[in-house]
């Protein structure tokens, strides 16, 4: 599975190197985790922190917010973020979050994207499931506009570490 | 005791549950990494571009987790004053790093783990073997585990199971049947020590983390199991036949061949070992050479005690004996020499341990009239 993984991994990147050009200037994303915990209160009330990944163990979620910018002097069009699920992890559901964005998700480590309802998985027997949020190899956020220069926004997701 | 093994496992259960934290996870020590990756258009039919984020990258620390658990199900049948009886335990490194173990047998507790009960007496001399060879049994390949040999505890891998053994000696007195001792076993994490509470950090860097956490066990076990005093008692219903080669009446007369029976059964709870019966030859009468039979077949006397044809296909010293010495029996009576059955070290086989359950064993050998006078 790792194997695979890295392969595909390795082809994509090589698709990335050959195929398509970086633009100067573009869109930069910046990429950052933070560890979530749940802490209750003196008076019994729970509250969400987040707090850099110092110590992180199995079974701790952990939000990963990806910005992103158009730095450059042209309107960027189709726009799409697209992030891998880390190694490790499982992505947690329904915990992509993404303001005017459509939300997609892989199966097959990014090679094709749908909506959850449509991702099938096979089963050892060779049938086939509906797949869940633990099979999901990558999620993809398509902009639902362009992204003008100078104007930015931010998408995120949640997993928890295996 | 039946009903306190049921006690011993709810609170098993109890304690299963509540710690959850089966195990594993990602290792510690192990990077997780992202990136993300951006694709877009610039301009009608332009090239498509892409842009990539840095890799956010951290590491999983480690967990300090541990189960400990007794492994036996009914108390440990023990007699007075035994030596290495054996409890049986299974430590499991139920964290996400490697982890060393110390272990700490203590029998002198009184009250059990359960807060409430408490048990009637001390067993002894307890030490702790890791088994090896995993068979649950106290034999030559097991590692005895002490400061020496083991200094930093025993190193367990994530996930990683080991059968421990507490080996005790029973008191040789002041204790009645039917009674049971605890003995119990307990152990804590290298990293956190005996003093761990949940949620402690450690800053320690093995594993490759950064850190370590204490899990909701901190890292201590303990679990404990009993001993009970059991008692076997043996009978013996010794019966003669005296063949005078007359029809009618018994007369003891020389030349008569008296065939006498030893029938030998166990009762009570558990297991007599090393069980040696003899019996002496009558003044009056000599030995039949070649008439040992056990359970009606033939043995082959043997030159000592514990020689002769082997009882069982065990490679020890059981057999049957014919010895000529004049002795004295426990009657105060003179005998002609005795004949001895020995059931030495009989384990694991058909005749090895002698139980109620094996029901009754005939012995027999003969004798034959050589004075008048003679009664049985």
């Amino acid at each position: 599975m790792r194997k695979t993984t890295l392969i595909i991994t390795a082809l994509f990147t090589a698709l990335l190197l050959c195929g398509v050009a970086y633009a100067e200037n573009g869109i930069k994303l910046t990429n950052t985790a933070q560890k979530e915990t749940i802490v209750t209160k003196e008076d019994g009330t729970k509250e969400v922190v987040l707090e850099q990944p110092d110590k992180v163990l199995p079974g701790d979620t952990i939000v990963y917010t990806i910005m992103y910018e158009n730095q450059g002097k042209d309107t960027a069009e189709k726009v799409a973020v697209n992030n891998p699920i880390p190694e490790n992890t499982l992505y947690l559901d329904g915990s992509a979050q993404g303001v005017g964005t459509e939300i997609r998700f892989s199966v097959d480590n990014g090679a094709t994207f749908d909506f959850p309802g449509n991702l099938k998985v096979e089963n050892p027997d060779g049938t086939e499931r509906m797949a869940g949020p633990g099979d999901y190899s990558a999620v993809r956020w398509a902009l639902g506009s362009d992204l003008a220069p100078g104007a930015k926004g931010s998408v995120s997701f949640k997993v928890k570490i295996k | 005791m039946k009903r306190l093994a049921i006690v011993a496992l709810a609170l098993f259960a109890v304690a299963f549950m509540t710690t959850g934290a089966w195990a594993e996870g990602t290792k510690a020590g192990t990077t997780v990494s992202n990136t993300a990756y951006a694709t877009y258009n610039i301009g009608a039919g332009a090239t498509d571009y892409t842009a990539q984020s840095g890799a956010e990258t951290f590491t999983v620390d480690e967990l300090v987790n541990v189960e400990l658990v007794h492994i036996q199900t009914n108390n440990v049948q023990v007699s007075l004053d035994e030596q290495d009886a054996v409890t049986v335990f299974e430590i499991t490194n139920t964290g996400n790093g490697d982890e060393n173990y110390h272990l700490v047998a203590n029998s002198g507790y009184t009250t059990l783990l359960d807060g409430v009960s408490d048990d009637d007496f001390n067993p002894l001399n307890p030490i702790i073997y890791i088994d090896v060879n995993d068979d649950g049994a106290y034999d030559g390949g097991d590692s005895l585990f002490n400061s020496t040999n083991y200094p930093a505890g025993l190193s367990l891998i994530p996930d990683q199971t080991i059968s421990l053994l507490v080996l005790n000696d029973i008191p040789d007195s002041g204790i009645n049947v039917g009674e049971f001792g605890l003995t119990r076993l307990s152990c804590y994490s290298q990293t956190f020590g005996q003093g761990a509470a949940a949620g402690n950090t450690s800053a320690s860097a093995s594993n490759g983390a950064n850190a370590s956490v204490a899990g909701s066990t901190a890292g201590l076990g303990v679990d404990e199991w009993f001993y009970e005093l059991v008692s076997v008692s043996i009978s013996i219903d010794k019966s003669h036949f005296l063949d005078d080669g007359i029809a009618t009446g018994d007369y003891y007369i020389p030349g008569a061949t008296i065939t006498y029976t030893l029938e030998v059964s166990a009762s009570g709870a558990g297991d007599a070992t090393n069980l040696l019966i003899t019996d002496g030859i009558p003044v009056g009468t000599v030995f039949v050479s070649g008439s040992l039979k056990l359970d009606g077949v033939s043995v082959v006397d043997g030159s000592a005690v514990g020689g002769g044809t082997d009882f069982t296909d065990a490679a020890d010293s059981d057999g049957a004996t014919y010895i000529s010495t004049t002795t004295t029996d426990a009657n105060g009576d003179t005998c002609n020499g005795q004949v001895t059955f020995t059931f030495a070290d009989l384990t694991a086989q058909a005749l090895d341990t002698f139980s109620a359950a094996d029901g009754a064993h005939v012995l027999s050998f003969q004798v034959t009239i050589i004075e008048t006078g003679v009664t049985p």
